[in-house]
C-alpha cells in the first residue's frame, strides 16, 4: 500500500470519541445499564419534523423523514421506563455519569463550565423516541498528551446513547431500547494532520486516559470513534461509528486515496471544460423504450408499476468505470447514492451492454439522450417516487464530481474502507430541554473531582505489572484489552500463574481470532471455567487453546462439550508413569543406540498419547527420569 | 421591550453595563478563556449569577458573572425570518370544522436560535404544521381564552359553552383544544350544557408537547377533526391516544373520562364504560350503541354553573371540621368521595346532618374510581342514606362536582334538583357495569 504524506495534501483529521460511561444508572431515569436478550413489549410511534424542518426543506432529511416515518421500538422492563418510551419526562442527570464526564474533562485540563444547559439535538431517524438526542456540553478546551504529540481539545459533552437498531420488518426499522438513555462522554479532538498511523496512536491514548478512571465501559460497542477527514481544503467526509481502533488508520488512510481520487476526476472533468451549466439536464422517462428489456433489474421494476429514467453527463465519458485507486469508482459512488433513496442501484454507459440490456438498447438510449463519445449516461429504475428524488439527488452528486469531495456522512466497512451513508445533515438543530433545569457546577463538587483523580494510565501499568508480575507489555497488552476485568478474577479465583493466564487472554484469544474464528462465541463465565479446570487438574494447561478454538469455530457450545468432543481427560501421574515406561519398553533398541540422545525422540511419541492430558513439564521431567533409570 | 428578559440582580448589571441585549454575538473573556455566541434569555426563576450563551455549535453554556473579565459585542441580533411552506388545496365540499382554543398549543414551530416556542393557531399555521388536515374538514380557529387549563374555573366553562352554541349554527363538528389537566372537567361541564347539541363537540390535547418530533398532538387533533366533521353522532367526546402506540385515537364519553396517569399518552380512560369510538388513520371505527345521532337543532344551553360546590375526599383520621367549614362559609352542595361502596367515617354524621338540613346537596360517590357506589349493603351506607346523602351510582367524583354545580346553576327547585342529579342525562351513569374493567 502506498503511503500518504499528510503535509503535501493538508491532511486534516478531526476524531470525536464517544465512550459509555460505567455509571450506575442511565442518563436521565433510574435504570441500569445493560443490554437486553429479549424485549417483551413494543410499540410504533411516527416521528414528525417540527415546523422549522418542514419551513427549510432539505430533501434529504425530508426523504429520510419519510422512510422512518413508523419505527417499532421494543423494549425490556429491566432495562428501559417510562423515561426510554418517551412517556414520562426526564429525571435528573445522573450525578454519577456528571462526575465521570468532570473527571475526564480535568484529566484532559478542560475547562469546566460554570452552569451545564441540557440540550435537544432534532434526530429524526427514529433511534430516539424523543426525536432528539438530549445532550451538554460540561467543559471546553483542553489538551491530550500522545507520546510526543499534543492534540487540542475542543469540547467534552454528556449525552445519551441512541437506541440500537435491530433491523427493518417490511420497511419498518426496530430498535431496542436497552441503549437508549445510556450515558457516552463525547470528546472532540481539534483536527490535526498526521499520519493515519499517529491518528490512531492519539484515539488509543484517549481511550486510555478514559478507562484510566476505571469508570468507563469495555467491550465492543463501548466506544465509538467518528472520524472527519479532509484533504486540501476540501469538503469534510464524517465516518461515522468506527467501533475498532485498529480500524481508524486504515479508515484515514482510505479516505485520504478516495478522496485523492475524486480531486483526479475533477481536475480531468475540468481538463474535458465540462461546466455547471452542463448539469441543467433533463432526464427522460425510457420506460417504453425499454419495455421489452431482458434485464432482470428493469423487469421487476416495470412489473410493479415502476419506470425507468436516464440522464446524460456530458463529459462523463469513461469517468464512471474510471478506477484512479483499487475499489474507487465514481460509478460506485453514485450507486450507493441512489440506494440511500431506496433503489438497488444503477446502470451507467461505461459498465454496458451488460446484465441484459443489450448493444441495441445502449444505442437506442444514446441516440434519445444524444450522448456524444465524451459523455456518459446513467439509467435508474424503480418505483416513480423514489426514481425522481434520487434523480436529482444523483444530478447534484455529478455535479459535485466537477468541485471534487462533497461533505457527507459516510461508514466503516470491515475492512477499514468506507460507504456513503447519507448527505451530510445541516447544522445541528438544537434547543434547550426545559424539563431539566440548568445545572450549576459548584466549588465543591470540583473540589472532589480533584482530590480523587484517578493515577494516570502510567503508573496504573506500573503498578499492575508489578502486582501481577508481568512484563510491562504482557501488562499493556491485558489492561488494554476488554478482558482486564476477567483477568482479575481469574487470577484471584486460582493459583494460575497470572502471566500464563494474562497470554492466554491476550495472545492466545487474538490468535483464535487472527485466524478468522468467532471468539465472540466465548463468553467470559466460559473462560473462567476452563481456567478453574485447569486448576483442578481436569485437564492440563495444553488443553486450554484447543478448547477455546473449538467454542470459537463453533463446534460446541460448552466447556463440557469441548472436553468430551476433543477427548480431554487427566490422566494421573501413575498413569502416566505406566504409558511412559510402555514406550522406553517399546523403543529399547533406540535407546541402547542413543543413549540420553533418544529423549527427543521418544518425546514426540509420549506427547502423541498425553498431549492436554497432563502438564508438559511434568512428562518431560517424567520421561527423564525414566530414560536415566533404564539406562543405569 | 425585554430585550434583557429573564436577567435580574447581578446578571442584569453586568450586561447592561456593556450594553449587551439579548440576541447580540458577543465575546466574553472569563477565567482566562474566551467564550463567543449569542446572549439567550434567562430562564425565569433561574439565579441571577449567570449569564447564557449559544456557542456556534447551537449548545448553551452558562457563564458566572463574577468571574467575568469583559464583554464584547460583536453583532447585533438577527430576527429569524421563518418561510411557511405552501399551503395544501383545500377541498370545499369538505365538512367545516371550527377549532377552539382554550390554551396551551395545538401546534407550534421551534425558533433553533433562541430555543423559543412559538404557537401556530391559525387555520393556515395549523394546515402548514399538519398538512393532513386538509383532507379531514375545512377548518376555521378562534381563541376563546389563553389560559393553563388548571387555571380553568367554571365561568370558563359557561363561556366556551357558549361560544359552542353560537359555532353550533354554522359548523358540522367542534374541535376544543384544552391542556389535559382538567380536560376531563371542562368535557363533562359542557356535556351537561349543551345537552341536545346537534353536532360532535370533541375535546382533544397532547401529553407532548408538540415542539418535539414525537409529539401527540397531530395524530390526535387529525382523529378529533376526523370525528368532528364525518362521525354519524352528536354529543361531547375526549379525544387521545388509546394506547402508547401512534396508531389509534380513542374517543371517549365527555362525562365518563378521566386522566389516569400523568404523563402517558394513554393518560385518558373511559371509567365503567369503553371508549365509544376508535379513530385508526383517519378512519372512524363506533362501538358504543344509542350514541345520539347528529341532527339540526336550534340550541339554548344552560350554561351556568354554582361555584360554591365542594369535592371533598374522605380519608382516615378526616376532621369534620371541614363539612362543617363548608357549610358556614355558603356552601350549596359537597360531593363526597367516600371509601368502598360509599362510605365515611360515624363522626361526620353530625356535621352531614347539619349540612342536609341547611339545604346543602350532598352526595355520594366512590375514591375507588372504578364501580358504583351502594349504600344499601352496610349499616353505615344505611344510616348515611337516612341522613339525606344522595348516592351517586357509578359516577366519576369529578363529573358528579359539575354536575352538582350545573343543577344548582340552572335549577332553583331543590327537590328538582335531586331528581336530576340522580336521572342519567347524558349517560354520566352508567346502568350497567362492563364485565372487563378496561378495555384497550
Amino acid at each position: 500500500m502506498m503511503s500518504i504524506d499528510p503535509t503535501k495534501i493538508n491532511l486534516k483529521v478531526g476524531l470525536e470519541i464517544h465512550q459509555q460511561v460505567a455509571s450506575s444508572t442511565k442518563l436521565f431515569c433510574s435504570c441500569s445499564n445493560f443490554e437486553s436478550k429479549e424485549f417483551p413489549s413494543e410499540f410504533v410511534r411516527k416521528l414528525r419534523p417540527t415546523q422549522s424542518e418542514l419551513g427549510q426543506i432539505d430533501p434529504a432529511a425530508l426523504f429520510e423523514f419519510q422512510k422512518a416515518r413508523t419505527i417499532r421500538y421494543k423494549a425490556n422492563n429491566e432495562s428501559a421506563c417510562l423515561v426510554e418510551t418517551d412517556e414520562e419526562p426526564p429525571h435528573d442527570v445522573s450525578s454519577d455519569a456528571l462526575e465521570i464526564a468532570l473527571t475526564i474533562s480535568t484529566l484532559l485540563k478542560s475547562k469546566i463550565l460554570d452552569e451545564v444547559h441540557v440540550m435537544r439535538k432534532i434526530v429524526i431517524d427514529g433511534s430516539n423516541t424523543t426525536g432528539f438526542q438530549r445532550t451538554m456540553i460540561v467543559a471546553l478546551g483542553g489538551e491530550l498528551s500522545a507520546g510526543s504529540l499534543k492534540v487540542g481539545v475542543q469540547g467534552i459533552s454528556l449525552e445519551e446513547d441512541a437506541a440500537r437498531l435491530l433491523g427493518e420488518v417490511e420497511g419498518i426499522r426496530e430498535y431496542g431500547l436497552d441503549r437508549l438513555c445510556v450515558p457516552l462522554v463525547e470528546v472532540a479532538l481539534a483536527p490535526i494532520s498526521s499520519s493515519p498511523k499517529d491518528v490512531q496512536e492519539v484515539a488509543l491514548a484517549l481511550g486510555r486516559l478514559m478507562r484510566s478512571t476505571k469508570r468507563v465501559a469495555r467491550g465492543l460497542g463501548t466506544i465509538r470513534q467518528d472520524v472527519n477527514v479532509s484533504i486540501m481544503g476540501g469538503k469534510v467526509v464524517e465516518v461515522k461509528g468506527v467501533q475498532k481502533l485498529d480500524l481508524i488508520g486504515k479508515v484515514v488512510e482510505f479516505e485520504a486515496q478516495r478522496q485523492l481520487a475524486l480531486v483526479k476526476i475533477s481536475e480531468e472533468l475540468q481538463k474535458r471544460g465540462v461546466k455547471e451549466a452542463d448539469f441543467d439536464v433533463e432526464p427522460l422517462d425510457l420506460t417504453e423504450m425499454l419495455a421489452s428489456s431482458k434485464s432482470t433489474v428493469i423487469n421487476k421494476a416495470l412489473a410493479s408499476n415502476g419506470c425507468v429514467y436516464g440522464v446524460k453527463l456530458k463529459g462523463f465519458g469513461g469517468l464512471l468505470g474510471y478506477e484512479p485507486h483499487e475499489g474507487i469508482r465514481l460509478g460506485r459512488e453514485l450507486a450507493d447514492l441512489v440506494r440511500f433513496y431506496g433503489l438497488g442501484g444503477l446502470f451507467h454507459s461505461d459498465e454496458l451492454p451488460a446484465y441484459g440490456i443489450t448493444e441495441g438498447e445502449v444505442s437506442a438510449v444514446k441516440k434519445h439522450l444524444q450522448i456524444n463519445n465524451n459523455d456518459a449516461f446513467i439509467l435508474l429504475s424503480g418505483p416513480r417516487s423514489n426514481v425522481s428524488v434520487a434523480m436529482n439527488a444523483l444530478i447534484e452528486r455529478a455535479k459535485y464530481a466537477l468541485a471534487g469531495v462533497p461533505a457527507e456522512t459516510r461508514g466503516p466497512t470491515p475492512d477499514g474502507k468506507t460507504r456513503f451513508i447519507r448527505p451530510r445533515p445541516g447544522s445541528a438543530r438544537m434547543y434547550p430541554e426545559t424539563d431539566i433545569p440548568p445545572i450549576v457546577i459548584t466549588k465543591e463538587t470540583l473540589a472532589r473531582i480533584q482530590n480523587s483523580l484517578p493515577q494516570s494510565w502510567e503508573a496504573q501499568i506500573d503498578y499492575y505489572a508489578k502486582k501481577y508480575q508481568l512484563s510491562t507489555k504482557l501488562a499493556v497488552q491485558v489492561y488494554d484489552s476488554d478482558y482486564a476485568d476477567l483477568f482479575e478474577e481469574i487470577t484471584s479465583a486460582t493459583r494460575i500463574q497470572p502471566s500464563f493466564t494474562a497470554a492466554t487472554l491476550t495472545e492466545t484469544i487474538v490468535g483464535i481470532a487472527r485466524e478468522g474464528f468467532d471468539i465472540s462465541r466465548i463468553s467470559n463465565e466460559q473462560i473462567k471455567e476452563i481456567f478453574i479446570k485447569v486448576e483442578k487438574a481436569e485437564f492440563a494447561k495444553e488443553s486450554l487453546q484447543p478448547i477455546l478454538e473449538s467454542l470459537a469455530k463453533g463446534e460446541v457450545s460448552s466447556v463440557s462439550d469441548a472436553v468430551s468432543k476433543l477427548s480431554i481427560k487427566g490422566i494421573s501421574s501413575e498413569e502416566l508413569g505406566r504409558i511412559i515406561s510402555k514406550i522406553l519398553e517399546d523403543n529399547s533398541a533406540l535407546i541402547k543406540q542413543k543413549g540420553e540422545g533418544a529423549f527427543s525422540a521418544l518425546m514426540g511419541t509420549v506427547m502423541a498419547q498425553a498431549r492436554g492430558r497432563a502438564d508438559g513439564q511434568l512428562i518431560s521431567k517424567t520421561l527423564r527420569d525414566k530414560l536415566k533409570e533404564a539406562l543405569r | 421591550m425585554g430585550e434583557l428578559t429573564g436577567y435580574r440582580g447581578a446578571s442584569l448589571k453586568v450586561l447592561s453595563q456593556y450594553e449587551i441585549s439579548v440576541g447580540d454575538l458577543i465575546l466574553v473573556k472569563a477565567k482566562g478563556t474566551e467564550f463567543r455566541g449569542s446572549l439567550l434569555p434567562r430562564y425565569e426563576h433561574a439565579d441571577d449569577r449567570h449569564v447564557v450563551l449559544k456557542l456556534d455549535n447551537g449548545y448553551n453554556i452558562g457563564i458566572e458573572v463574577s468571574s467575568i473579565e469583559s464583554i464584547k459585542k460583536l453583532a447585533g441580533g438577527q430576527k429569524p425570518s421563518f418561510v411557511a411552506p405552501p399551503l395544501p388545496k383545500l377541498d370545499p365540499k369538505l365538512p367545516k370544522v371550527s377549532i377552539l382554543g382554550t390554551g396551551g398549543t395545538i401546534a407550534s414551530r421551534i425558533d433553533y436560535k433562541t430555543g423559543a416556542v412559538h404557537p401556530a393557531f391559525s387555520a393556515e399555521e395549523l394546515y402548514s404544521v399538519i398538512p393532513e388536515l386538509a383532507r379531514c374538514a375545512q377548518i376555521e380557529t378562534e381563541a376563546v381564552f389563553n389560559i393553563y387549563s388548571e387555571n380553568m374555573t367554571p365561568s370558563h366553562w359557561t363561556k366556551l359553552a357558549d361560544a359552542c352554541t353560537k359555532k353550533a349554527r354554522s359548523a358540522d363538528g367542534i374541535v376544543i383544544g384544552h391542556g389535559t389537566d382538567t380536560m376531563a372537567y371542562t368535557s363533562a361541564a359542557l356535556s351537561f350544557a349543551l345537552q341536545g347539541i346537534g353536532i360532535p363537540v370533541v375535546f382533544v390535547g397532547s401529553q407532548r408537547s408538540t415542539d418535539r418530533p414525537s409529539s401527540d398532538a397531530a395524530i390526535n387533533m387529525v382523529s378529533a377533526v376526523t370525528f368532528a366533521a364525518r362521525a354519524p353522532v352528536a354529543g361531547v367526546y375526549v379525544a387521545m391516544h388509546a394506547k402508547t402506540d401512534d396508531a389509534s385515537v380513542a374517543v371517549h364519553l365527555g362525562t365518563k373520562v378521566r386522566k389516569n396517569h400523568t404523563s402517558r399518552r394513554d393518560a385518558f380512560e373511559s371509567v365503567n364504560t369503553s371508549p365509544v369510538s376508535y379513530v385508526i388513520d383517519e378512519k372512524i371505527e363506533i362501538k358504543a350503541r344509542n350514541l345520539p345521532p347528529r341532527k339540526h337543532s336550534i340550541l339554548e344551553s344552560r350554561s351556568k354553573f354554582e361555584e360554591k360546590v365542594a369535592l371533598v375526599k374522605f380519608y382516615p383520621g378526616f376532621d369534620k371540621l371541614l363539612i362543617e367549614t363548608l357549610v358556614k362559609n355558603g356552601s350549596k352542595g359537597i360531593v363526597l368521595e367516600g371509601t368502598g361502596l360509599g362510605h365515611v367515617s360515624t363522626n361526620c354524621y353530625v356535621a352531614i346532618k347539619k349540612a342536609v338540613d341547611d339545604g346543602v346537596l350532598v352526595g355520594m360517590t366512590s375514591q375507588c374510581i372504578w364501580g358504583r357506589v351502594r349504600m344499601t349493603v352496610y349499616s353505615t351506607g344505611r344510616e348515611l342514606l337516612n341522613l339525606g346523602v344522595i348516592p351517586l351510582g357509578g359516577m366519576l367524583p369529578e363529573t358528579a362536582l359539575v354536575k352538582m354545580m350545573w343543577v344548582l346553576g340552572n335549577f332553583a327547585n331543590a327537590e328538582e334538583q335531586k331528581k336530576l342529579l340522580q336521572n342519567n342525562l347524558v349517560g354520566e351513569i352508567n346502568e350497567r357495569s362492563p364485565l372487563e374493567r378496561r378495555s384497550k
